[in-house]
């Protein structure tokens, strides 16, 4: 039988301070400097991923003074489906895509979803059976129930997007949520994935990620539910959930596309090394080892691959607005328009870094060259990745590296000051062939 | 395995047990009962089976006990991924509905993939029928009917395709609110053993608990839990003459004879209907099944006691 240990014994560790716990960061930067890992040396890798994640969801309960039954009912205009009501509460379920009536291409469920974790106060509004419409303002303190539950999150990585083969059906429809605006054939690429930091890349089979696992959603504690919609073994991915009370609004928010409201999500898995397997898997997950998709926008097959050190070595993690560079676009600033975040403020020459997930789309759609990454980045893009004998730039990241280093982080230092330790149901993922 | 702590003479049957388990520390208590599990020497009694015993004397040596109770369907939805058209077919689904209950496309768009993933609540009532809701259609994917969905795309087209529960790759119960029986709330034992992460049992089907129910109080404890339809036992779910209802069974571990005296007392109090109901025996009864033939384990979930996060 191969050297193994149990998540108990290394609970047992986290508890009397023992254990080594290292951040896939510091984990992957002595594998490249040569180190070769023995079961013993570390107890616990920890792992982040960060980026818009569609299948999100969250679970509101809401108090309503009500005579007759609800029929309907928005908070800050983004519809709410019903899932059960008694004793004055309403159960609602709230889909982080949904777009606001009040503001639409402007503000959806994820964007509430943040509001709520920031102590904002949001209006809810309920139509009565009887045709009635009542409105009051509520905060998160206030709700009786507030858990996010995703359906599909934190993928095993994911692929990159360009208009290939410039077919018609997408030439006619070219709204989709993986570029802000159409993209031209072949020169043009929008990628997602955060490499060798993600979760389900350093498990690959899921030896150790179970449901029943304990997680950090957006700084909050949770749970893996298990395997996610659309989840193979090709791709896998998970569905969770975790209360809204504890969040950090910063590691979350909506996300404006061109084909509708998106959601940002952050989460981290503590990876526990419990046998050579799991080692193995951590020391051979490396961006330059792990593909990258390239696939054409309106079939999704993918036609050639590159690799995660195209996109993230060296890569930009922060971009900067150069005010002097701004050349005062007459009628409507496009890096402000194309914020997915709306973090930019051209009036005031700024990029709110509290909500900036480095995505690329200001440094592709400025014409003065005012944003760029910092760094070695180049003008005009986020990066470049080689495919198929050409250097294609990326004008579109949706993973946000920067806050999955934090939170990998930040999950090490909750399990070295024992407030985190691991969970697990023992129950393996459902994974589809 | 070696950190499994040395507990011989749990099973002596002496007085001393109450002091064994006083003496180990909290955190190793499912590594212990899994490792007896494995070996399958872990003394497992159904809550009803703990009932009858006791009218001699509490009984000792217990590892778990199992219990199951019927929790109204009202506080549940379901996702599935409908399979509904090929790759490219149609850009999103705008609306769609199963056997003609409604269901919510989403949150996911599945841009051009043909497979729409759909939310439904049991309590939708279809539009010409308002006998048919979600829980008659979930109770006919679990007897393996063939249903059919009809899919309206934001092109403007209209797709239909019928299936059977066993075509679908995803197809999971969100139970957010499972009422406990009455009185649970006041038993310290249920909270501390019922946490995010626990293993339970839904309709036959492994699943596990995510945290506390939607109408969760101090004066009422219920659940949110979450399981896999595709081995769910329909005959769990159905109930003759009435609503189909979901069943929820535990495993609880025995941290001394106290703990027993508590479910002992509980099952005789008006609990004791719903702890008592067929299907609440059936369903327990299949749980001690699972782990005695070292099917179930129990969830590790760390020290109850761990530091709150400094924020």
């Amino acid at each position: 039988m191969p050297a193994q240990r149990s998540i108990a014994e290394i609970n047992d560790r986290l508890a009397r301070g023992e254990a080594v716990v290292m951040t896939a960061m510091e984990f992957k930067k002595e594998v490249r400097s040569g180190y070769r890992f023995k079961l013993g040396d570390v107890d616990v890798v920890t792992t982040a991923t960060r980026a818009v994640m569609s299948g999100t969801s969250a679970i509101l309960g809401v108090q309503v003074e009500s005579g007759s039954g609800v029929r309907r009912i928005w908070m800050n205009g983004v519809p709410c489906m019903i899932a059960g009501h008694g004793d004055g509460q309403i159960d609602v379920a709230v889909h982080g895509t949904a777009e606001s009536r009040d503001f639409p291409a402007g503000y959806g469920g994820g964007h509430l979803f943040r509001d709520l974790v920031s102590g904002k106060s949001v209006e809810v509004e309920w139509e009565s059976d009887d045709g009635r419409s009542t409105s009051k303002a509520v905060t998160l303190s206030e709700l009786p129930f507030a858990r996010i539950y995703s359906f599909r999150n934190a993928y095993r990585n994911y692929s990159a997007f360009t208009n290939a083969k410039n077919r018609r059906s997408y030439r006619e429809h070219p709204n989709t949520i993986f570029a802000n605006r159409p993209l031209p054939y072949m020169k043009a690429l929008t990628v997602s994935g955060s490499g060798e930091l993600n979760p389900l890349e350093n498990d690959p089979e899921a030896r150790v990620i179970h449901s029943g696992m304990r997680i950090l959603v957006n700084k909050s504690e949770g749970v893996v539910i298990g395997a996610g919609t659309r989840a193979s073994h090709h791709g896998s991915n998970l569905s969770i959930a975790a209360d809204m009370r504890g969040m950090d609004p910063e590691f979350m928010g909506g996300f404006k596309t061109r084909y509708g409201m998106e959601i940002t999500n952050s989460v981290a898995i503590p990876i526990p090394v419990v046998d050579e397997d799991v080692l193995k898997n951590l020391s051979e997950c490396l961006d330059e080892n792990i593909s990258l998709d390239i696939a054409d926008l309106a079939d999704r097959v993918p036609f050639t691959q590159a690799t995660y050190a195209d996109v993230w070595n060296g890569a930009a993690l922060w971009v900067d607005f150069n005010a002097d560079r701004c050349i005062v676009c007459s009628f409507q600033c496009p890096a402000e328009y194309f914020c997915p975040m709306s973090a930019i403020s051209w009036r005031e020459k700024s990029i709110d870094q509290t909500l900036c997930v480095a995505c690329g789309a200001c440094t592709a759609n400025c014409p003065g060259g005012a944003f760029s990454g910092r760094d070695h980045a180049p003008r005009g893009r986020i990066g470049d990745v080689p495919v198929l004998g050409r250097i294609m730039p990326i004008t579109y990241r949706l993973s946000n590296r920067r806050r999955v280093i934090e939170l990998a982080a930040y999950l090490k230092q909750r399990m070295l000051d024992r407030s985190f330790f691991l969970a697990d149901a023992g129950l393996p993922l459902r994974l589809s062939e | 395995m070696t950190a499994v702590p040395d507990v011989g003479g749990v099973h002596a049957g002496t007085g001393a047990f109450a002091e064994v388990h006083e003496a180990r520390p909290a955190m190793s208590s499912s590594a212990r009962i899994n490792a007896q599990i494995s070996a399958g020497t872990a003394e497992v009694l159904t809550l009803e089976q703990v009932c009858e015993r006791a009218r001699g004397g509490l009984p000792t040596g217990v590892d778990l006990v199992t219990l199951a109770f019927p929790v109204a369907i009202s506080g549940s939805a379901a996702v599935f991924v409908v399979p509904i058209a090929g790759r490219g077919v149609f850009t999103r689904a705008e609306r769609i509905s199963i056997n003609g209950i409604p269901g919510h496309p989403g949150p996911a768009p599945n841009e051009r993939l043909g497979v729409v993933d759909t939310l439904i609540f049991a309590d939708e009532r279809r539009l010409d029928d308002r006998n048919y809701d979600g829980a008659s259609l979930f109770l006919e994917l679990l007897q393996g009917r063939v249903v059919e969905a009809e899919c309206h795309s934001v092109e403007g087209t209209t797709h239909r395709n019928a299936f059977a529960l066993k075509a679908v790759d995803f197809a999971r119960f969100y139970v957010y609110n499972a009422s406990l029986p009455a009185g649970a709330a006041s038993i310290r034992y249920l909270r501390d053993a019922l946490v995010p992460g626990t293993r339970i049992v839904l309709n036959g089907s492994q699943g596990i608990i995510v945290g506390p129910g939607t109408r969760d109080r101090p004066d009422a404890m219920a659940l949110s839990i979450t399981a896999d339809m595709q081995d769910m036992d329909a005959d769990l779910m159905s109930s003759e003459g009435g609503r189909p209802r979901h069943v929820v069974a535990c495993a609880l571990p025995v941290r001394d004879v106290a703990t027993i005296a508590q479910l002992v007392e509980w099952t005789g109090s008006a609990a004791g209907e719903a702890l008592s109901c067929p299907a609440a025996l059936r369903a327990a009864t299949g749980l001690q099944q699972l782990i005695q033939k070292g099917q179930f384990q129990l969830s590790e979930t760390g020290p109850i006691d761990a530091k709150p996060a400094e924020t």
